[in-house]
């Protein structure tokens, strides 16, 4: 019981007057902080980086991964062509291509032939000879067909011969 | 208590007035607290005036959730004297200290013979675990309630009730081999 009251006693211990009135001047001329957010609120924030930092991660490896895996489907499906076979094949349509063209020339070459021979004919032979001489220069042109190069000029000089 | 609720709302909105009235009411008991703790004058000074400018500081965060201002005032003045002996080991032995620089110019107070007495007392308090030390002086020398030494120190009522009944016994002891 005596210890409590020695105790009680040290309330009487009082810091020193220009000390306080000194220390109570310079903390008040001080300026207050802003208030700190909450650990709720740091909480939510940090919790927020990492998962957008980890989110950005994950897409660049989906990237990286998403990209091997195309560059080797790519390979695999080109492994996988008969390469041969598709030359063939090209080469084929080049051909069949430069067929038509030959068919399509003729054709147009022939219907010139027969308006240079309808030109000519009547001046030197009269109206009448005018279809014969035509059909004349048309048998030249078939002739001429199982040549490869089928011009313009040298139908004209199977007709002129 | 009213009037302590609208000073500390006003110190929160930035009020120097209020805050120095928040000051002169419980400056020279955090400065008791600290100095019974730390022993010497100086340091005692130095770490009552940081307290109350980190409280000053802080004060438009502070939220009183039903734990009384003087709670938060020693719970800061507890944290810088944890501070305080982590940084300054080498300086906190008892028989270190100079009795000249010792509590005797803060106990001016009292006769030659009480100062004695007091200087013992605050000696053997020093000797104390830091836990045992913040019980007795809340509940003996402040004269806090068991609530309010709970509120401050985080503790339940009961521990702190248990800490108070170890350090008496412990503090008897002390004084009794010295």
């Amino acid at each position: 019981m005596d210890l409590i009251k020695s105790l009680r006693k040290l309330n009487k211990i009082q810091p020193d007057q220009e000390y306080s009135r000194k220390s109570r001047l310079v903390v008040l001329n001080t300026q207050q902080l802003p208030p700190t957010p909450s650990a709720f609120r740091l909480l939510a924030i940090s919790s927020a980086r990492f998962t957008t930092a980890l989110a950005i991660v994950a897409i660049f490896i989906l990237v990286v991964v998403g990209g091997f895996s195309i560059n080797k489907t790519g390979d695999e499906i080109i492994s996988g062509l008969d390469l041969r076979g598709l030359r063939a094949e090209a080469q084929a349509i080049d051909i069949q291509i430069e067929l038509t063209r030959v068919v399509y020339e003729e054709g147009e070459e022939t219907e010139k032939a027969i308006v240079v021979a309808k030109k000519i004919s009547p001046s030197t032979k009269g109206g009448d000879s005018a279809t014969l001489d035509a059909e004349e220069i048309l048998k030249a042109i078939d002739e001429s067909t199982s040549t490869e190069v089928t011009t313009i000029d040298a139908i004209l000089e199977k007709i002129s011969n | 208590m009213d009037g302590e609720e609208n000073l500390i709302q006003g110190a929160a909105r930035g009020e120097s007035s209020a805050f120095g009235q928040l000051y002169d009411l419980y400056q020279p008991r955090i400065y008791r607290f600290v100095l019974i703790k730390v022993g010497q004058r100086e340091e005692a000074e130095d770490l009552t005036h940081q307290v109350f400018l980190n409280a000053w500081q802080n004060m438009k965060g502070y939220k009183s959730r039903g734990f009384p201002f003087s709670s938060w005032l020693y719970r800061i003045a507890r944290n810088k004297v944890i501070d305080f002996y982590r940084t300054k080991r080498e300086s906190i032995s008892i028989d270190r200290v100079d009795p000249e620089i010792f509590l005797a110019p803060a106990i001016q107070q009292f006769s030659f013979d009480k100062n004695i007495e007091a200087e013992g007392l605050a000696r053997a308090i020093q000797e104390l675990e830091p836990n045992y030390q913040d019980v007795v002086i809340m509940r003996f020398v402040e004269d806090l309630t068991v609530a309010e030494t709970a509120a401050a120190l985080k503790k339940s009522q009961g521990s702190v009730k248990v800490i108070q009944h170890r350090a008496i016994k412990k503090l008897k002891e002390i004084l009794k081999t010295d």
